[in-house]
């Protein structure tokens, strides 16, 4: 019984040292060929973009500040400088006192663009043109809301190996 | 280059412990990417090729574990299916084709058997690290290894080292 147990054990140690001798033998399988390019397109698709690509809610805090700050700050002085140029070229252009063609012309334009904006003003303060001028915003928003999803959706969330 | 280098190694690692090649491309994806977020000092590492086999057998691992209830990995009831050796054509199979007898039959074993067996042969793990990595006992790694030397020992005639005594 023991004699039959001892040959067991040999027999298993032999089947182990030739297996193992027989499996170390095996090459390398060989890489599929596509491994490469999968994992530098997942790499690539994986890379972060820098924060002035990213969307505006990713930015770092200071940078939306400053960004918002600037933003108004152009805006203000847009307005004013609109304003003071309206006043200045307007009251020339009526006072007929500009001697250069060129300014005269200019002024005279101006005189019609601020004409054309009180009757604009005019148009606008009533009901209905309001209206239709919120509505078009609104229907524009809302079709430029469904391009950035549709845009989200079918292009930045593709898989870059196509699969589901 | 870097991967050029160990492609070959990262695949053949994932692909004998989980038995399927198009699994295996996804774990030898998966680590080279693990292998590009840690580049900084594995570039100038020696050691790069050992960090790469053991990031390629435990991410191996872990998708056999997760898998593990819908394949019955480990299930003592799994039978081992035959490799059917056709007696006369063996003699005349070149040394490539012998080794690729071997690598099928290899994978043909069950997942139960198959996956303490790599370990055991190709990652020189010892019964007890086995054991500890599947979460199995020592004695279950025993028995599963033998069954699978003994499922594979019909190939190492086709290795002329006589399998077969």
């Amino acid at each position: 019984m023991s004699s039959e147990f001892d040959r067991d054990e040999s027999l298993d140690r032999e089947l182990e040292t030739r297996l193992g001798q027989a499996l170390r033998a095996l090459p390398e399988r060989r890489a599929p060929a596509t491994l490469e390019s999968r994992v530098l397109d997942t790499l690539a698709w994986r890379a972060p973009l820098p924060w002035w690509r990213r969307d505006f809610r990713e930015w770092p805090a200071a940078a939306r500040v400053a960004f918002g700050v600037t933003s108004a700050a152009l805006i203000v002085l847009t307005v004013l400088a609109a304003a003071a140029a309206n006043a200045n070229l307007g009251s020339l252009g009526a006072s007929e006192a500009l001697s250069t063609p060129v300014l005269h012309d200019a002024s005279v334009l101006f005189v019609i663009a601020r004409t054309l904006s009180n009757s604009l003003t005019t148009i606008l303060s009533s009901g209905w043109a309001l209206g239709c001028l919120i509505a078009s915003a609104a229907l524009y928003a809302a079709l430029f809301g469904l391009a950035i999803a549709g845009y989200r959706t079918l292009y930045l969330n593709a898989d870059p190996e196509g699969r589901p | 280059m870097f991967m050029r280098a160990y492609q070959n190694m990262v695949f053949s690692t994932a692909a004998r412990l989980a038995g399927n090649d198009a699994q295996a491309e996804d774990i030898a994806q998966e680590v080279f990417i693990k292998a590009y977020e840690n580049f900084g000092h594995l570039r100038q590492s020696a050691t790069a090729g050992g960090w790469l086999k053991t990031v390629a057998t435990n991410l191996s691992l872990n998708y056999l574990t997760r898998y593990r209830k819908r394949w019955r990995l480990f299930s003592e009831s799994e039978s081992v299916p035959d490799v059917p050796l056709p007696d006369g054509a063996l003699d005349s199979l070149s040394e490539d084709e012998r080794r690729a007898a071997l690598e099928e039959a290899l994978r043909r074993l069950p997942a139960h058997q198959r996956v303490p067996l790599v370990l055991y042969h190709f990652e020189d793990l010892p019964y007890e690290d086995i054991a500890a990595k599947l979460g199995i006992s020592l004695a279950k790694v025993k028995t599963d290894i033998r069954r699978g030397r003994a499922a594979l020992a019909p190939m190492l005639r086709l290795h002329g080292i006589g399998g077969g005594s």
